[in-house]
């Protein structure tokens, strides 16, 4: 018990730094709404002047509550320590922890976790009120089935982006140019994971291209769990699908972190 | 004659929040803040006359810092006249810039990733210097400091003595009247200090410019000034000459002893006033005229295998000032 | 007269400093290679999302609200314009200021015989995102004015010019606005996204916002103003109130901001440390 309480700790930590930013945690939720805004209003004109009911595969209800669960969904599962990481790596902040019996990832992630309580915390309040209001406006059939299933996605969803930024995180150790391939990180899973719009829409050719890779289970799977579009079969195979990828992107995270490690000690830190 | 700065009851308070330690502060403090005030500068006075070279002495937060921006027009004070040139610095008029110079010594001027000649040039452009002005300046000054051939480098590239050469020649081009240096040493090698010293004091007797230094080096103060202004918690404690304060801070200095085997701290009081010994180690605060003697005899006599010669630490000298009854305001 | 000859004398020493501002950056710019080409090739990722988004939605062949489907790409190409200008000469300069007063450098500016808010919003210049942004915009907009018939004449090339202009100064007032409140609120960056986020809003053309919207982003926080009203110019849509607005907005709020930087530079003298 002793030697999880300096995680504990940094659990601590995480939480209250994110209380001291308290006005920027805010102000970044009100930040995330005004994409969503302008989609709405843009697929509101489209529909509205369109003289078809289902546009690219979607009729009105289903884009508009696709649009704000997404986003929605987006903000909860949202990394971004990135950039700490990188810090660490470069101003030899990491030494901290090579001489120390505190292990760098699991301190990580447990500060991570306790930034992110506060706004998980307000997000899914906000996440409920609005289901609520969808569901009696749109009946999109939501049953306690599907809400079971959406409330396992999540944190799994929660999981394949924690170990993308790992993995992103770990280029700090051969580039000095790490930024860049945040900057491209962060663009590639905002495009594919269908956090601002429906990635279907796109076209067969590049959902066949998604199914590849992890970025759809990101958003465009859970949301399309709760939005009722998924059918309970699918809903099953694709939670199986998220913990594969979850385990290929934790192995991928420990190779990667390794190899960087190797080199971090090897250079003197 | 009017003097060329002239400070009155110059005052400076700044508010913070305060945040205490824990969970359930921060919490606390997500609703309800604790508003508390800081006296940086309690109200101060005190004039400069054209062409001297004043040293503002003082612990680190004492208001050196403070004061100098609020000479030269960075601060709004919270109270209080000050006149500089016949200007009112915070009112900022350009052509007050254009008569004085800021050295920061912990900020850049320079960019970073160009080579100094074209911050200089930048300077030139700013300042509106003309062109012969300009060259003529430059030469001189790169000749002294010796940095003819690093005009052309990087800043980047450049040591911590050498970007420090090139900030006052940024900051001389207009041939400023009054100079303030603030900590304009700090972070050089001692052979850099040196320079720096020497220079601003041949720059000084040359073209009569007034210099307003701030330091918490001692070395500073003594190579330069023959006036120093010390500060401590927001208030002058002394302003005078500094052969003066030599006296109460150079009087004595402080040995400090390491032995190889132990030695009774008995035999070491005949040398001067114990300070703390520990194990093998032992402090002794002495006249600076036995220093010599003593050593040699502590040398002779024990088995001394390290020692060091120190002055008594600036705080120190100030506590000994505010209790010899506080402001000794002597005037040269 | 006197003051004509003086004001002219100042705009000339301005400008030469820019230029040194100008060429200092491209220098800066060389001396870091892989930055440049890495910063080029993340804008252009960015600017093709865009155009992936652009082309998808005209494909629908819906007009928008009164716009046909083949002008909006004159909407993307006004707005990556815009995009371009605004990365190139003001966003840095704008997300620095918060660093300045932290490391003190707003310091060093303050007691410079220049004016500080020339000195602090155009010190930088950045040519890598500018290069991506209006190569794209200029193409698209070429393609979105052909497949929209527009006749390429003086009167429309010159008023669309000159509505562009417009648009850069609103662009400065209105993007610089949120970073000086940041002043006041220290800790943070988040006003930054909001106001980063509030530019996206402009990638499509402003006739897909309710009334209410439309009326606030262009003639409360003008946002819309700089890449519709050009785009909006060209296609003959431009209503004869927002001609003239077109041309009093970037003065009036240019004004504001001006106002608005004295006082909080005001506030910054009073409380720094």
């Amino acid at each position: 018990m002793k030697k999880f309480k300096k995680y504990i700790k940094a659990f601590e930590l995480g939480l209250q730094s994110s209380m001291e930013y308290r006005a920027n945690f805010a102000l970044s939720l009100i930040s995330s709404i005004f994409p969503m805004i302008m989609q709405i209003f843009l697929w509101t004109a489209i529909f509205f002047n369109s003289k078809e009911q289902e546009i690219l595969g979607y009729d009105y209800m289903q884009m508009i509550s696709y649009i704000v669960i997404a986003s929605i969904i987006n903000k909860l599962v949202s990394t971004g320590f990135e950039w700490d990481i990188a810090e660490d790596i470069k101003n030899g902040g990491l030494n901290k922890f090579i001489t120390r019996p505190v292990g760098y990832f699991s301190y990580r992630i447990f500060s991570f976790l306790g930034s992110k309580v506060m706004q998980l915390a307000v997000v899914s309040v906000i996440l409920t009120i609005i289901l609520t209001v969808i569901n009696s406006k749109f009946s999109l059939g939501i049953t306690p089935e599907r809400i079971a299933l959406f409330l396992i996605s999540i944190p799994l969803a929660l999981l394949i982006n924690t170990f993308i930024c790992i993995i992103s995180s770990s280029t700090a150790f051969w580039m000095t140019e790490s930024w860049a391939a945040f900057i491209f990180m962060n663009l590639l899973v905002q495009f594919s994971s269908g956090g601002l719009f429906p990635v279907d829409i796109l076209g067969k050719g590049f959902m066949k291209l998604l199914d590849f890779l992890p970025f759809k289970y990101i958003v465009y799977f859970p949301t399309n769990i709760i939005n009722g579009k998924l059918p309970i079969q699918e809903i099953f195979t694709g939670i199986i699908m998220q913990c594969l990828w979850i385990a290929i992107m934790f192995i991928l995270a420990k190779i990667f972190w390794k190899i960087g490690m190797k080199k971090y000690i090897a250079v003197g830190g | 004659m009017s003097a060329i700065i002239e400070v009155k009851d110059l005052c400076k308070e700044f508010s913070y929040y305060e945040k205490d330690v824990g969970l359930k502060n921060s919490v606390k403090n997500l609703f309800l803040r604790k508003k508390l005030i800081k006296k940086a500068v309690k109200p101060i006075s005190f004039e400069i006359e054209q062409g001297e070279v004043v040293g503002f002495l003082g612990p680190n937060g004492a208001g050196k810092t403070t004061t100098l921006k609020m000479l030269s027009g960075i601060l709004y004070p919270t109270s209080g006249t000050a006149k500089v040139l016949g200007y009112t610095p915070w009112e900022r008029k350009n052509e007050f810039k254009r008569q004085f110079s800021i050295v920061m010594g912990q900020k850049n001027q320079l960019w970073w990733d160009l080579p100094a000649n074209e911050s200089l040039y930048l300077n030139k452009c700013i300042y509106e210097i003309d062109d012969n002005s300009y060259n003529e300046t430059l030469s001189t000054l790169t000749e002294l400091l010796d940095v003819k051939d690093l005009l052309k480098v990087q800043v980047r590239r450049l040591s911590l003595g050498e970007r420090m050469k090139m900030e006052l020649i940024a900051s001389l081009l207009h041939k400023p009247k009054i100079l303030f240096l603030d900590e304009p040493t700090i972070g050089l090698d001692i052979i850099s200090q040196k320079k720096i010293r020497d220079f601003i004091s041949y720059y000084n007797k040359e073209h009569k410019t007034t210099v307003l230094l701030t330091s918490h080096y001692m070395a500073d103060i003594e190579g330069l000034c023959k006036r120093t202004i010390v500060i401590n918690h927001g208030e002058i404690v002394y302003d005078g000459e500094l052969s003066k304060v030599n006296e109460v801070f150079d009087n004595k200095k402080i040995i400090k002893l390491q032995f190889e085997s132990p030695v009774e701290t008995h035999l070491l009081e005949k040398f001067g006033k114990i300070r703390g010994t520990e194990d093998l180690k032992a402090t002794i605060e002495m006249e600076k005229s036995n220093v010599r003697a003593n050593i040699m005899e502590l040398l002779g006599r024990f088995p001394v295998n390290d020692f060091n010669i120190e002055d008594i630490p600036i705080e120190e000298g100030i506590a000994m000032l505010y209790s010899k009854g506080g402001k000794a305001l002597e005037k040269v | 007269m006197e003051k004509l000859k003086k004001a002219l004398k100042t705009l000339k020493r301005y400008g030469f400093i820019y230029l040194i501002f100008v060429k200092n950056c491209l220098v800066r710019q060389m001396e870091y290679r892989a930055n440049f080409f890495l910063s080029i090739f993340l804008e252009s990722c960015f600017l093709g999302t865009k155009l992936v988004y652009t082309f998808l939605i005209s494909n629908t062949n819906v007009d928008l609200n009164g716009l046909p489907s083949d002008s909006i790409f004159i909407f993307t190409g006004s707005f990556l314009l815009m995009t371009g200008f605004y990365m190139a000469f003001f966003y840095f300069n704008f997300s620095n200021i918060k660093g300045y007063v932290t490391d003190g450098s707003l310091d060093i500016f303050i007691t410079k015989p220049v004016s500080l808010q020339f000195m602090t919003t155009l010190r930088y210049v950045d040519f890598s995102t500018m290069i991506p942004n209006f190569i794209g915009g200029i193409i698209i907009l070429i393609v979105g004015w052909q497949k929209s018939g527009v006749e390429v004449s003086f009167v429309k090339v010159a008023g669309y010019i000159g509505y562009l202009i417009s648009g850069v100064v609103i662009t400065y007032s209105v993007m610089l606005a949120p970073q000086l409140l940041n002043f006041i609120i220290i800790k943070g960056y988040a006003l930054g996204e909001i106001a980063d986020a509030l530019w996206d809003s402009n990638s499509m053309p402003m006739s897909i916002y309710s009334k209410p919207i439309k009326i606030i982003g262009t003639y409360v926080f003008p946002l819309f103003i700089l890449s519709n009203f050009s785009s909006l110019f060209v296609l003959d849509k431009l209503g004869a109130v927002n001609i003239i607005w077109g041309i009093a907005a970037p003065v009036l709020f240019f004004f504001l901001v001006r106002l608005l930087w004295k006082n909080i530079i005001k506030k910054y003298s009073s409380a720094s440390s």
